[in-house]
């Protein structure tokens, strides 16, 4: 009885028909196949979208590593579902039975066996092996292997390059309209030639129409080399330009000075006036032809012998306030352009409004320690008159006769070897704003003199002796000054 | 067919081995007949175990005849032989009533028809008009006849092997489908091969085959449809030989490319019985209690082929019946796992 339940089923059948353990093995075996075969092409187009999205969402907005993370247990549902559709998939075990029956030639008796017992005819049944199940899977590795580049790419690719795949604009419209200006004002100015302007502009509008957020900088150094070009040209022209205002403000002062003042000067300066002008004007004329040609041929001839008359010198001053004008004008342009410094500009102006009296005056005082050239640029390039009651308070002091030191300068004495001694021995201690504290009582050296009430070794400051009174030695040095020029 | 209810168990070993012992004698015989035929003999007797009617279809020459009188004599059953021409009526096969005077009475007499036999032999089967060939499709089917409302039913058993000439269409009615159907198996008799005709030439006095040795008894026969009865058909191979059948229809979701293309209408459910049943004659001569795939593979093609209907482009493409099932065959599993393309399971098991 015992063998009997033992080999057979409750239903009769003999436990050699049915062979349920290799059946289950089997459907066990493929069940694993399908879900890894499910499992890598679901993680496999589960990694495409995801890397899309978080390329996506770091392209739109930032997303941190955290987030990315979360993002990834979306991942978790599709795990389920891999699950389910492979143990679905999974065939039957009436399949499994008849594919046993099919390869292992049991003409249909493994399956008869499912359905009625086999009883002797089990004997003739054969034994029965599992099958070789086999997944050619290589290209599905292939694809789930890019898939997880891609993934990690777009995990780990830097934000920097991210950020360059949007299409930003990059907003250089002031920068360009403002160069253009430039390039407008300096062609007008004849700074540059028109077909140097037409280049520049050329390249001003390809690099309009190639700007993008893609390389900023790249557009930002194209710039800035355009930029630096002009200025470079507008330096050299506005220097050019300023050097030439100079000298017309020179000229238009040394003309009206000697003009309404040259009597005032000795025939000596009056004539090295007149020859530093007329060496001025020559280097003007030779500058620009349309002075030359405002100019009369006596006029010029006069400007190479250095003598003029009065006629010539109101005819030179009528040349140069309207070749002022001109010159003014392109410098007011290339100022407007900002190509020119303004004060640089305001400095030349007042140079030509200097003060023809003034100059006489100034020649008169000054010319024969100064010479006449440096006399004159000296006036002409600095504001003001010089000296101490004349001119604006930034004016250069000019000096007469040097003042004496009495007074001013400390009276030198040498100290004993034991204050040098005493001064090298003390240590500073700090810097106080105020004078320093005298402190009463202190023992008294023996020896008089020099060193009377010198403390002796303390390195102290020594009130009386050693620390001047600077407010008051300036004050004095004030004072001998206003008894001097008295 | 019994159903699985009936079927309380396998059948008996000794009783399997018995008939198909039997089964292979009468092939014995019927090779030893005819020359170099083995596999066309085997199909016969799988179509006849099967109570099946059998279309053979041939050249003129080739031994159609003489394989069907030669089965007649082998079972000791009657047998009858009808020439099929364009002028035989339906009477002619069926019987009819003759007026006959018998005791100074007159009174119709049923005169019986050459279908009233165990084996008819339809010889040149299309020759005949479709009136008469359709005198035939109640004997076939319903194994009886119907005239003037009297219904006669027909010997036990009764076979129709009827042969055709494939070639010869001049003044020949091809045969409808329904009639078609009722045919298990349409068999194709090629000519035999050198050596065989070789053989024949030099065995044979002007070809007259020998005669059988052995006769099957009417008992053993009724012991042998007995056993066919007791083959077990599982359920996987009863549902592939239903998908089989399904898959010969264009609108099948298992129908392949070919189907589609070249298919015009499947087999019938009629064609799933006669598989099952050929199937289970196979078994027999397998020694077998039940069907297995290999069964069914064996007589798909023969069950199958006359039941496919080809469209024209399957014509024009030179498609022929036999092209479409292999392709089934190939392309079905057997055991209907559908598991996917890169998954493969090798034939032969690891041992």
């Amino acid at each position: 009885m015992e063998e009997r339940l033992s080999k057979y089923t409750a239903d009769g059948r003999h436990k050699a028909d049915t062979p349920v353990p290799l059946i289950t093995r089997v459907r066990l075996h493929i069940f694993l196949i399908l879900a890894v075969r499910n499992l890598l092409r679901f993680l496999t187009a589960w990694a495409f979208v995801i890397g899309v999205v978080i390329i996506t969402l770091r392209v739109v907005l930032t997303v941190t590593v955290p987030v990315m993370l979360w993002i990834t247990a979306s991942m978790a549902p599709g795990l389920i579902w891999v699950a389910v559709v492979s143990w679905r998939a999974t065939p039957k075990h009436s399949a499994v039975r008849a594919l046993l029956d099919k390869l292992n030639s049991c003409g249909g008796l493994l399956m008869t066996a499912a359905e009625v017992p086999l009883g002797p005819w089990r004997q003739k049944m054969p034994s029965v092996a599992g099958p070789a199940i086999k997944w050619h899977g290589s290209r599905t590795i292939s694809v789930f292997a890019l898939s997880v580049g891609f993934v990690l790419v777009s995990f780990l690719l830097p934000q920097r390059f991210v950020n360059i795949t949007l299409a930003r604009p990059l907003e250089i419209g002031p920068d360009i309209a403002r160069l253009a200006e430039q390039v407008e004002a300096m062609q007008e100015a004849n700074i540059i030639s028109d077909e140097q302007a037409r280049r520049l502009k050329e390249q001003l509008e390809q690099l309009s129409r190639e700007t993008s957020g893609y390389d900023p900088a790249k557009t930002l150094e194209a710039i800035d080399h355009l930029e630096d070009v002009l200025t470079k040209e507008a330096v050299k022209a506005a220097s050019d330009e300023l050097n030439r205002m100079q000298n017309l403000a020179k000229a238009e002062s040394l003309a009206q000075g000697l003009d309404e003042g040259g009597d005032e000067l000795p025939e000596e300066l009056l004539s090295q006036a007149m020859a530093e002008l007329g060496s001025v004007m020559q280097s003007l004329a030779a500058g620009d032809e349309a002075l030359k040609n405002a100019l009369s041929p006596d006029t010029l001839k006069a400007c190479k012998t250095g003598r003029f008359s009065p006629e010539q010198l109101r005819e030179i001053l009528s040349a140069l306030k309207e070749f002022k004008g001109d010159i003014s004008q392109a410098t007011d342009k290339l100022c407007k352009a900002g190509l020119i410094d303004p004060n640089a500009l305001q400095v030349c102006n007042q140079l030509a409004d200097a003060n023809a009296a003034g100059l006489i005056a100034f020649l008169k005082e000054n010319a024969d320690k100064m010479g006449m050239s440096e006399a004159i640029s000296a006036y002409c390039s600095s504001p003001g008159s010089g000296g101490v009651s004349r001119g604006r308070g930034d004016a250069p002091m000019t000096w007469a006769d040097e003042s004496s030191k009495e007074g001013a300068v400390f009276k030198e004495r040498v100290l004993p070897p034991a204050a040098m001694q005493a001064l090298r021995d003390s240590i500073k201690m700090g810097f106080s704003p105020v004078a320093p504290s005298v402190e009463q009582g202190i023992e008294k050296p023996v020896a008089g003199g020099v060193l009377d009430e010198a403390p002796a070794g303390s390195g102290e400051a020594f009130k009386q002796k050693i620390m001047p009174r600077h407010r008051s030695v300036v004050q004095r040095y004030f004072e001998r000054e206003k008894q001097d020029s008295k | 067919m019994e159903s699985k209810e009936a079927v309380k168990g396998l059948v008996d070993v000794e009783e399997l081995k018995t008939a198909s012992g039997l089964a292979r004698r009468m092939l014995s015989e019927l090779d030893k007949i005819m020359l170099g035929r083995s596999d066309l003999h085997k199909m016969v007797l799988v179509g006849i175990l099967g109570r099946g009617h059998i279309l053979l279809e041939g050249v003129p020459g080739v031994g159609k005849t003489m394989l069907v009188k030669a089965l007649g004599e082998l079972m000791n059953l009657q047998f009858k032989r009808v020439q099929f021409t364009p002028d035989l009526m339906p009477g002619d096969i069926l019987g009819t009533h003759i007026l006959q005077e018998t005791d100074g009475a007159r009174r119709m007499v049923f005169q019986q028809g050459p279908v009233f036999t165990n084996i008819l032999l339809a010889d040149e089967i299309n020759r005949a008009s479709p009136k008469t060939q359709s005198a035939l499709l109640e004997a076939m089917q319903e194994r009886c006849v119907t005239l003037l409302g009297e219904t006669r039913s027909l010997p036990d058993p009764f076979f129709v092997l009827a042969s055709q000439n494939p070639i010869e269409l001049e003044g020949t009615y091809p045969l409808p489908e329904a009639q078609l159907d009722r045919f298990l198996f349409k068999l194709r008799v090629d000519c035999a091969d050198v050596e065989v005709m070789k053989e024949i030439i030099s065995t044979r006095r002007r070809g007259e085959p020998p005669k059988p040795g052995c006769v099957v008894r009417a008992d053993e026969l009724a012991g042998l449809f007995g056993v066919m009865d007791k083959i077990f058909l599982p359920e996987p191979v009863s549902n592939y030989i239903s998908r089989l059948v399904a898959a010969t229809h264009p609108a099948s979701p298992e129908a392949t490319e070919s189907v589609k293309n070249y298919v015009s209408y499947g087999a019938s459910p009629r064609a799933a019985i006669a598989i099952a049943e050929a199937a289970r004659g196979c078994a027999i001569f397998a020694v077998r209690p039940s069907v297995g795939f290999e069964d069914v593979r064996a007589v798909v093609s023969a069950v199958l082929n006359h039941r496919i209907i080809l469209n024209y482009k399957a014509k024009f493409d030179q498609i022929d019946t036999i092209t479409i099932i292999n392709d089934l065959l190939g392309s079905l599993d057997e055991t209907a796992m559908n598991l996917p393309q890169d998954v493969k399971i090798r034939e032969t098991p690891n041992v």
